[in-house]
C-alpha cells in the first residue's frame, strides 16, 4: 500500500475531469460544494479527509514525482492516468472510510493508547508516570473514562476481552493487528516508532502508516456495528461524524425545511445565491431523500444523462453547451441525482 | 514556618540544593529575585515551595508550551490539582473554561501572548497574587540566545507601584543579560542568586575533523566502542534522520528526534529513551527540554551551536546523577561559515526592512508583506515589535545591534573550538565564571581524555524479538 497508489486510484475514478488540486481538497476534507459533489459523483467518499494535515508542498511533491515517473499526465490542469499508471493500479481493495471519520479516527487511537498505558501502569502499582499523550483534552477524556469504570483489574480484564474480539473479528490483516498493538504503550513496554515497525515488518514506513490508518477505520466500523463492546464504544464516542453538514449549511437546511425558497434564504441570511446553492448541493449529497423534483424535472434529468452517456463526461462546461437553458446549479443537481439512480 | 518541614512534607526531599533556600526566603520576604541556576538544579522548587506558604496564586510566565506542560505535569505528580496552563494550544472552549475558573487555581501558567491580552490582564487584576514567576527570563534580552519579542512587551505590566514580587528564573545568563532582565522587568533592588554553571562531572572535548564524512565515521566508531545513553546534536532535521539511520545499520538502538515528527512519535521516542529502550538520540535542538533522565553519559555535537549559552545548556543534560559524563564537540573548518549562513538567513537586512516597512505602509497585511519581503516568521514578529516603538532608522540600527551580538557569540564559539588553553576555563569565562574545582578529567586540552570508564563492557546482543500481537496484548493488559 502506497500513497501514490491512493492518488492513482483517485485520479482514475475522476477519469481526467479534475485537476490535481481537486484531489488535494478531497484528501484534506474541504467542505465546499464542489468537493462534496466530486466525492459523490466519482465514488471517492472513502478517501474524503484521509489526511486533514497534508501540506500543499508535500502533495505537490508527490504529483511532481508521478508526472516524472510517467504515471499521470496533465492537459489544461486536468489529470489523466497514463497506460503505465493503469498498470500500476493496486489490486488490493481499500477499506478506508474517510467520509465517516474525517480525521477523528486518530482521536480514538490516542484515547485508547492513554487508557491502555494508564491501566497497565496502575496494575503494576505505578501511579506516577509520563503520559504518552500530551494533549489535555485526551488526558481529560481518559481520566473521566477511567473514573467512571470499576476497579482497575476488572477493567483490564474486560478491555482485554473486548480488544481480543475486536482484533480477531474485525477482519484486520495480521500485519494490521501487529501495527495496532505495537503502537500502544504499557508499563516498561513503550510503543514502537514507525522506523522500528518498518524494520520489524520489513515494510516501508509509509505503507505501515497507511495500514495503520485503514485499520482504524476498520476497527471503528466494527465497533459501531457491535453491541457487546461497551468499553470500546465509549472510547470511540464522537469519532464518527454525526452532523454531516457544515454549520452554515445546517442553518440553510432549517430554513429550507420551513419552506423558504433559495432566493428567500439568500436574502434572509444576506448571503450570495451561489453560497445557498452550494448548501443545497451539500444537503443533496448527504440526504438520500432529498427532494430533487423541487429543482429539476424528470425530462431535464433524462436529457442531461443522455448527454453524459453520449459524451462520456460529467464536465459541467461541456454539458452546459448542450443544454444552455439549464443553470450550473441545476446541472450539478442532475449529475448528483443520476449517480444515485445508477447505484440503486 | 519551618521550610525544611514543608520541603519534606510536600516534596519528599530531606535537604535543599545550593541556593534554593536563599531564593525562597527572599521571595517570602517580598523581594524581587533573579535566580540563575544551571538546568536540572532545582529551579522549579524555588517557586513551588513558597507558593504553599503564601496567600494567593502564583502566575508563571513561560515561553514554550512544551516547557509549560512539563512543569504542569510535574506539579500534578506531586498531587497538586490546582494547576492550569493557558496557551494557544487550548481550544476556545478550554480557554474560556480555564479563564472563568481562574480564582480556583494556585499555579497559573501563561504564555507571554496570553498574559498580554487585555481581558486576561483584567481577570488577573482581580486575583490575589502571591508573586510572579518569569521562566527562561533570558528570553527578554536581545543578548540572550533565544530572544523573544513577546517578552519585551511585558515590561509595562510590571511598572505599577504596588505589584507582587517577581521571581526571574534562568539557566544561563551573563552580566549583560542579568542587567537586561532587571531593567526590562522593572525589578526593584533585586536579590541575585547565582549558582555556578560549571559541572565538574562533565569533561569537555573538541575534536577537529576534516569534513562531515569524517565526523560520521568517527561517530559510528565511537558508538561501537563506548556506551550511552547519549544525545548527538546535529544541524538539521534531514541530517538527524540520515545519521540515525546510519547508526541503526550498525546495530545500535537509535532514533532521530526533531520538530518535524508528529507529536505521538516524539512522545514515544522520549519515553523509549527515558526507559533505556533507546541508547542514542540524533536530534536537532528541539530535543532535551523536559526530558527527565539522570544517567545521560555523552553529548556529542556534530555541528557548532550558535552561542555558548545554547552549548552549555545542551551539554548540561548529561550527568545529572553526578557521575562522569563527556561533552564532545566535533569541529571542521567550514562549520563557522555554515553557522553564519543559518543565522543570516533568518535575519532581515537593511533592504528587506525598508521594503517590508513600505509594504506595510501601503496597507499590505503583515503576512503578505513578510512573504514578499522574504522574511521568516520570527523576523517579521521581531520587526513588528520594533516598528511599534521606533522609526525606520532606529529599527535598522536595532537589527544591526542584534547582528553584532550574534557575531560576538559566534566569535565566542570560535574561541572555544580553537582554544589552546583549558576548554572549561574558556567556556566559563563567557559567563564570568571560573572552574570551581580542578578535576582530573577536565578537558581535551588539559589532558588526553581517559575513556576507560565509558568503554562498553559487554557486547550487546541484538535481540530483535519476533513481533507477536497476541502476546503483546496480554503483556499490556494481562
Amino acid at each position: 500500500m502506497k500513497f501514490v497508489s491512493i492518488l492513482l486510484t483517485m485520479f482514475q475514478r475522476l477519469h481526467g475531469e479534475r485537476s490535481a488540486s481537486g484531489v488535494y481538497h478531497i484528501l484534506r476534507g474541504k467542505r465546499s460544494g464542489q468537493t462534496l459533489q466530486d466525492i459523490e459523483n466519482y465514488q471517492l467518499k472513502p478517501f474524503y479527509a484521509l489526511f486533514p494535515a497534508l501540506s500543499a508542498a508535500d502533495f505537490q511533491q508527490y504529483i511532481t514525482t508521478m508526472l516524472k515517473d510517467g504515471l499521470i499526465q496533465t492537459e489544461d490542469q486536468l489529470v489523466f492516468v497514463t497506460n503505465k499508471g493503469h498498470n500500476q493500479l493496486p489490486n488490493e481493495k481499500w477499506r478506508f472510510n474517510g467520509w465517516e471519520y474525517r480525521g477523528k479516527e486518530r482521536e480514538f487511537i490516542k484515547r485508547l493508547a492513554l487508557t491502555v498505558q494508564t491501566i497497565s501502569q496502575l496494575q503494576s502499582g505505578e501511579t506516577m508516570f509520563t503520559p504518552i499523550q500530551k494533549e489535555i483534552h485526551i488526558q481529560q477524556f481518559v481520566k473521566e473514562f477511567i473514573r467512571s469504570q470499576r476497579e482497575t483489574n476488572q477493567l483490564a480484564t474486560l478491555l482485554l476481552q473486548e480488544m481480543e474480539s475486536m482484533l480477531n473479528e474485525a477482519a484486520l490483516s495480521d500485519v494490521q493487528c501487529t501495527i495496532l498493538m505495537y503502537r500502544l504503550t504499557g508499563h516498561r513496554k513503550t510503543a514502537c516508532t514507525w522506523d522500528q515497525l518498518a524494520d520489524g515488518l520489513a515494510l516501508p514506513v509509509e505503507t505501515i502508516q497507511l495500514y495503520f490508518l485503514e485499520s482504524l477505520h476498520i476497527v471503528l466500523d466494527f465497533i459501531g456495528q457491535s453491541e457487546d463492546l461497551p468499553l470500546l464504544t465509549s472510547l470511540s464516542a464522537g469519532c464518527k461524524v454525526e452532523i454531516y453538514l457544515t454549520q452554515s449549511a445546517e442553518r440553510t437546511r432549517k430554513l429550507f425545511q420551513q419552506g423558504f425558497s433559495i432566493h428567500q434564504i439568500a436574502s434572509l441570511r444576506q448571503l450570495k445565491l451561489s453560497t445557498i446553492e452550494d448548501h443545497i448541493i451539500e444537503m443533496a449529497a448527504n440526504n438520500q431523500y432529498f427532494p430533487f423534483r423541487q429543482f429539476i424535472s424528470e425530462e431535464q434529468i433524462e436529457k442531461v444523462w443522455r448527454q453524459i452517456d453520449k459524451l462520456q463526461t460529467k464536465r459541467l462546461r461541456l454539458l452546459k453547451e448542450q443544454s444552455p437553458e439549464l443553470s450550473y446549479f441545476e446541472l450539478r443537481l442532475i449529475i448528483m441525482h443520476g449517480r444515485r439512480v445508477e447505484s440503486k | 514556618m519551618n521550610l525544611q518541614q514543608v520541603l519534606h512534607e510536600k516534596f519528599g526531599y530531606s535537604s535543599f540544593r545550593p541556593g534554593q533556600e536563599d531564593v525562597i526566603r527572599h521571595i517570602l520576604g517580598g523581594r524581587d529575585t533573579a535566580a540563575i541556576f544551571p538546568t536540572g538544579m532545582g529551579k522549579s522548587l524555588c517557586y513551588q515551595l513558597p507558593a504553599y506558604l503564601m496567600k494567593g496564586a502564583v502566575i508563571i510566565v513561560s515561553p514554550l508550551v512544551a516547557l509549560m506542560e512539563d512543569q504542569v505535569a510535574n506539579l500534578r505528580k506531586t498531587k497538586e490539582k490546582r494547576v492550569v496552563a493557558i496557551n494557544s494550544f487550548l481550544s476556545r472552549q478550554e480557554k474560556d473554561l480555564a479563564l472563568s475558573t481562574l480564582h480556583s487555581y494556585k499555579f497559573i501558567f501563561l504564555s507571554p501572548e496570553m498574559l498580554m491580552q487585555p481581558h486576561v490582564q483584567q481577570l488577573i487584576e482581580q486575583l490575589e497574587i502571591a508573586f510572579y514567576v518569569i521562566d527562561e527570563a533570558h528570553c527578554i534580552s536581545e543578548w540572550g540566545f533565544d530572544f523573544r519579542p513577546d517578552y519585551l512587551r511585558m515590561k509595562d505590566l510590571f511598572s505599577t507601584e504596588h505589584r507582587a514580587p517577581i521571581l526571574a528564573l534562568t539557566a544561563t545568563a551573563n552580566d549583560q543579560v542579568i542587567s537586561d532582565i532587571a531593567s526590562y522587568l522593572n525589578l526593584r533592588n533585586p536579590h541575585i542568586e547565582r549558582q555556578p554553571i560549571d559541572r565538574p562531572a562533565i569533561s569537555y572535548r573538541v575534536l577537529h575533523l576534516e569534513n562531515q564524512l569524517a565526523k560520521t565515521d568517527w561517530i559510528v566508531d565511537r558508538l561501537a566502542t563506548t556506551r550511552g545513553p547519549g544525545i548527538i546534536y546535529v544541524a538539521s532535521r534531514k541530517r538527524a534522520d540520515e545519521l540515525a539511520a546510519i547508526i541503526r545499520e550498525n546495530g545500535i538502538r537509535t532514533a532521530s528526534y526533531h520538530g518535524g515528527k508528529e507529536q505521538d512519535e516524539r512522545s514515544i521516542i522520549q519515553e523509549q529513551f527515558v526507559q533505556g529502550e533507546l541508547e542514542w538520540i540524533c536530534a536537532t535542538n528541539a530535543f532535551g527540554m523536559g526530558i527527565h533522565k539522570n544517567d545521560i553519559r555523552q553529548i556529542i555535537h556534530e555541528h557548532l551551536p550558535a552561542t555558548p549559552s545554547a552549548y552549555i545548556q545542551e551539554v548540561g543534560r548529561a550527568g545529572r546523577d553526578g557521575k562522569k559524563a563527556a561533552a564532545i564537540l566535533l569541529y571542521s573548518e567550514r562549520d563557522i561559515e555554515k553557522l553564519k549562513f543559518i543565522i543570516y538567513e533568518d535575519l532581515p537586512d537593511e533592504q528587506q526592512i525598508r521594503y517590508y516597512h513600505t509594504l506595510l505602509q501601503t496597507g499590505e497585511s503583515v503576512k503578505t508583506a513578510a512573504e514578499q519581503a522574504g522574511l521568516s516568521e520570527v523576523a517579521a514578529r521581531l520587526l513588528d515589535y520594533y516598528f511599534e516603538q521606533f522609526d525606520e532608522r532606529h529599527v535598522i540600527q536595532q537589527m544591526q545591534n542584534i547582528i553584532e551580538v550574534k557575531e560576538r557569540q559566534i566569535r565566542e564559539m570560535q574561541k572555544y573550538v580553537k582554544s589552546e588553553g583549558c576548554l572549561r576555563k574558556q567556556l566559563l569565562s563567557y559567563f564570568g565564571e571560573k572552574p570551581v574545582v580542578s578535576t582530573d578529567d577536565c578537558c581535551s586540552q588539559c589532558a588526553v581524555p581517559d575513556d576507560s570508564w565509558l568503554m562498553k563492557t559487554k557486547i550487546e546482543e541484538n535481540h530483535s524479538s519476533e513481533l507477536n500481537w497476541k502476546e503483546r496484548l496480554h503483556q499490556l493488559l494481562g
